[in-house]
């Protein structure tokens, strides 16, 4: 390693880096490169800024690998005869989620010297993972149910190389009995439903969605601010408090449609159709928005790899220094305020701010320390046993066989339908430890959109099947669990496509936790949102979830009260 | 037939407490009330919801008693290791008495137990309380789930198992709902179970005088129709033919609303469920039915974990009787009284869906009697057992179709909570123009 002088990082819109130096001189390893991008599409009321063009007018990001960073960068101050602090700083973020990184675009368009530390927290979607010998997978989700449309906006993902491979993406659903229905892309269009429906039920299917997306967008000031006086629409008391099956009952004379949205309100959750509360998780499925269509489902070209790129890319041009550092050991704090973060090795960087997108638990606990933080907010984090989670099974198909998954399918979102009463039975089940054989399934294939995943003749896909048990039935171990989850990974596949079942090379299961009711999230957002009480200290982990997940908002959110915060700080001084 | 000429600012259906208490407070702020006693009113054969201090001081009840009848004491069994023999675990309606019994048990939780007790009148939430500003109190919010909620404030298994009993049998919740927690108001001081006849001596009826003593009117009668003849104006036509005119009209409850035929038109809180049924078995022995375990003035929970409560819930979710029905149960004299709400609506086997038929009501009744016997150590014989079920008042009734279409939106009940009384109260309040 070779010493060096740590360059000050003006922001990007004062304009380049200048070379003013420091006063602190730390040990630093060899700064990786990266290209400075320039923007060949400047953005006027012409051209504006929502879609990036199908052809590639942009350069390809031309961004060091992962694997160098891993190998040749740990950036976290040290020095040869002991630790060593590093100031200058005004901003820096832990964890390099999307959140994260989210938030340290936009304080460091803002004007603050950022940093990113990725500090043992997985970058997003890096590089794929070979689930399988010459299969590979996203590590997360890779259908996006829509990116946060403020931050698209204010740090224009799009002029940065993030791109759909599908934006409008359809989706087949299965009912029992062999009934199958496509339903548009474009949910406005939803009445031309493919399948055997009545007109009257088209209509008020219509309406429905129709109602949930205005509530949707009603709940947003709430959502964003917790501003009260916003949520207060007909809609939202009538069904706040009603459960799925309360708000679903009677709507429609089809019992196809009641699933429909049963089932799709239901993704992922760790609550049954029959508890108060559960109506407003419709909008968990409806209320994301992407290229400007609520309710749509899109694949970001190369899946979670292409966005990283993208927002790395943002944070190049912003002047972020981007660093794989060490693990950070705690939060700095004195009285009640943060100062930066120590790492592993004793070295320190110093910053008013800092924002943490690890879970509850690391970035309280953990980094920040019981010591600092109210009794009351300690006693909350406590962590609490889920009773339900969500399988995932990644599938590696040696062949795409000929069947209607592969051949009609294969571009679209495949869901297995459950009725009400079946999912309350797959709740049943799956609280005394058994996976119910009729369980609601969500199938997606990433190598329909993303060539190099699978070989030219294979096929990957991603199952989610919820809810399932978390843990094996009592006297079983964990290995039962796990055959188990293979076994009905692939018995919901026989039932959607039997021949597809024939193909398959492998299956590999894990788990996703499942969501709480919305109006739970948001308080505990807006709980976390507090830092216990700890100024300086902004969060947008996984608690702060609301509604549909990864769409970067909560990174958003953090950026903005971290960014008062600091106004504050400089009005005083 | 009669029709009255005055036109009364509110009528109350529903002469239970909840109508009573609500009735009472209405009339003392100065309104003419009208309470209907319609028939379908729950059956209070013992113990019933406790009455709020403020309605207490509000209509004078200390000229009826100079003491609250509150039920001495509550109980569970709890299963020890070998899951044969049972311990009685209590809880006493008085503090002092509870913390003396609970460092006997676990010392740890008595010195826990007086904070907990403190937090309970902050638990008692309105649904519009819940959305606009959450409570959080020291233990968590009102959102929680009451298992979470108990996990959080103590370790010790057979007091959270009475807790939640206490809390949630009468409300057919499992305790894992998201703001279940909100049903442990159940336990704070004015919401213990009240005795309201017991020994020949009938607190209900000294209440009822008291309510009556403030103005209020009665009438008597099923209720045929409630019709808006113009803006805030209601005829309230009864079942022997009165008609009698009013502002505004409520319902005590949702359940009476529904027994009386009527769809209820309330607002949601977490304590409501959607579907399922209660069911009150009465069992009538010729002698006093001997127990050590139970006396006159206690109510004993038969649940012997929280794991039973969920399990049940999804019984009835499916259209089961659960094979371990949580039951509360009461003694007084020769009958015992039990209830539960872990009913289907409708029960479901191979042959598909059915409502309540007699000979299924009969079979409820001897499974009840038959539990009770195993866990009481019952000596002596029913001479009758009766079953009543409540099919839930959310659901519309398929068999009245023409009132429930004809009333709906007509007829407002309060939200369900953990303390109806103060609910039923606070919405007659509202409704006649009072805080």
């Amino acid at each position: 390693m070779t010493k060096t002088e740590i360059k000050e990082q003006k922001p990007a819109s004062t304009g380049k880096p200048d070379s003013e130096t420091v006063s602190d001189r730390v040990d630093r390893p060899e700064k990786v490169d990266c290209e400075p991008i320039t923007l060949s599409n400047p953005i006027t009321p012409s051209n504006p800024m929502t879609l990036a063009p199908e052809d590639k007018v942009f350069p390809e990001p031309q961004l060091p690998s992962a694997q160098r960073y891993t190998e040749h960068f740990d950036a976290s101050p040290k020095g040869p005869k002991g630790a060593t602090i590093e100031g200058g700083i005004d901003a820096i973020v832990i964890g390099a989620s999307l959140d994260g990184m989210a938030a340290a675009a936009l304080l460091a368009k803002a004007g603050l010297r950022t940093i990113v530390i990725e500090s043992g927290f997985p970058m997003i979607a890096a590089e794929p993972e070979e689930f399988t010998a010459q299969f590979y997978c996203d590590p997360g989700d890779s259908l996006s149910f829509g990116i946060d449309p403020a931050l698209l906006q204010r740090i224009d993902l799009h002029r940065h190389g993030l791109r759909f491979a599908e934006r409008r993406m359809e989706t087949t659903y299965y009912a029992t009995g062999g009934k199958r229905l496509i339903a548009p892309g474009d949910l406005a269009e939803f009445a031309n439903l493919e399948g055997d429906l009545t007109d009257r039920d088209r209509r008020r299917a219509d309406l429905f969605i129709e109602e949930i997306q205005s509530l949707s967008q009603s709940l947003v000031p709430y959502f964003e601010t917790g501003n009260t006086e916003a949520q207060a629409t007909d809609t939202f008391n009538r069904w706040a408090l009603s459960s799925l099956e309360e708000t679903l009952s009677g709507v429609f004379d089809e019992e196809v449609l009641t699933s429909i949205f049963a089932t799709e309100a239901l993704r992922f959750s760790a609550r049954r159709p029959d508890s108060p509360m559960t109506s407003l998780s419709l909008i968990r499925r409806y209320s994301g928005e992407i290229a400007g269509l609520q309710s749509s489902i899109g694949a970001i070209d190369r899946g979670l790899q292409g966005l990283s790129r993208s927002i790395k890319r943002t944070l190049q041009t912003l002047g972020v220094d981007y660093r794989h550092a060490s693990e950070v050991s705690r939060v700095l704090v004195e009285w009640d305020r943060v100062q930066g973060v120590e790492f592993t090795n004793g070295g320190q960087l110093r910053a008013p701010i800092v924002v943490s997108c690890f879970d509850p638990d690391t970035a309280f606990l953990k980094h920040a320390g019981r010591d600092h933080l109210d009794i009351e907010f300690v006693r909350a984090l406590e962590s609490r046993a889920p009773q339900y989670t969500t399988l995932v099974a990644r599938i590696a198909f040696d062949a795409k066989p000929d069947g209607p998954l592969f051949n009609e399918d294969y571009r679209r979102r495949v869901i297995r339908l459950a009725s009400l009463a079946t999912i309350k039975k797959c709740f049943t089940a799956a609280r005394l430890g058994d996976f119910h054989d009729d369980a609601p399934a969500e199938l997606f294939f990433p190598s329909a959109f993303h060539s190099g995943l699978a070989p030219t003749d294979g096929a990957v896909a991603i199952m989610r099947s919820g809810p399932a048990p978390l843990n094996p039935k009592p006297g079983r171990v964990f290995k039962d669990w796990e055959a188990d989850a293979k076994k009905h990974a692939l018995s919901i596949l026989t039932s959607l496509d039997e021949t597809a079942a024939q193909s398959v090379r492998s299956v590999e299961v894990t788990t996703e936790t499942s969501s709480d009711v919305i109006l739970r999230e948001a308080e505990i957002a807006r709980f976390l949102a507090n830092a216990g009480g700890l100024k300086g200290y902004f969060y947008c982990g996984s608690g702060m979830r609301i509604g549909s997940p990864g769409t970067g908002a909560a990174g958003r959110r953090a950026a903005d009260t971290a960014l008062q915060y600091h106004k504050q700080l400089q009005s005083v001084l | 037939m009669r029709k009255t000429s005055q036109r009364f600012d509110l009528a109350i259906l529903g002469a239970d407490v909840a109508g009573l208490a609500a009735a009472g407070c209405a009339a003392v702020e100065g309104a003419s009330v009208l309470l209907v006693k319609t028939g379908a009113e729950a059956p209070l054969d013992f113990a019933g919801p406790g009455i709020p201090n403020a309605v207490w001081r509000l209509l004078g009840l200390e000229k009826v008693t100079t003491d609250r009848p509150k039920i001495a004491k509550t109980k569970t069994l709890t299963p020890l290791k070998d899951n044969k023999i049972k311990e009685v675990f209590e809880l006493h309606a008085t503090r002092n008495d509870v913390i003396q019994s609970l460092k006997s048990i676990c010392p740890d939780t008595a010195e826990r137990w007086a904070d907990f007790e403190g937090e309970l009148s902050s638990l008692t939430v309105s649904p519009a309380s819940l959305l606009h500003s959450h409570q959080h109190t020291l233990y968590g919010s009102t959102l929680d789930t009451l298992n979470e909620y108990l996990d959080d404030c103590f370790d010790h298994e057979p007091l959270k198992t009475h807790l939640a009993a206490q809390s949630l049998l009468a409300l057919g919740l499992a305790g894992d709902e998201p703001g279940s927690a909100g049903a442990l108001a159940a336990l704070s001081k004015h919401a213990w179970p009240t005795n309201y006849g017991q020994n020949g001596h009938s607190f209900f009826d000294d209440f009822e005088k008291a309510v009556l003593e403030t103005g209020v009117v009665l009438a008597q009668g099923g209720v045929e129709e409630v019709a808006s003849t113009k803006p805030h104006s209601f005829d309230i036509k009864l079942r022997p033919g009165d008609t009698f005119t009013t502002k505004a009209v409520m319902a005590s409850g949702v359940g009476v609303a529904r027994a009386s035929g009527f769809f209820a038109n309330t607002a949601r809180s977490p304590l409501s469920r959607y579907s399922g049924s209660s069911a009150f078995i009465r069992i009538k022995f010729d002698d006093y039915p001997e127990t050590d375990i139970l006396k006159d003035d206690e109510r004993i929970f038969i649940l012997e974990n929280r794991q039973e409560l969920a399990a049940a819930r999804d019984a009835m979710a499916e259209g089961r009787i659960p094979e371990n029905l949580p039951l509360t149960v009461e003694v007084n004299q020769r009958t015992m009284t039990a209830f539960t709400s872990f009913c289907p609506d409708q029960l479901i086997d191979d042959d598909g869906s059915r409502p309540w038929s007699d000979q299924d009501r009969q079979a409820l009744g001897r499974l009840v009697y038959d539990r009770i016997k195993e866990h009481l150590n019952i000596r002596g014989r029913p001479s009758s057992i009766d079953v009543r079920i409540d099919i839930s008042p959310h659901e519309p009734d398929p068999t009245n179709d023409k009132i429930n279409r004809q009333n709906e939106n007509r007829l407002r009940t309060p939200i369900d909570v953990a303390d109806p009384v103060m609910a039923a109260v606070q919405m007659a309040l509202e409704m006649t123009g009072h805080d």
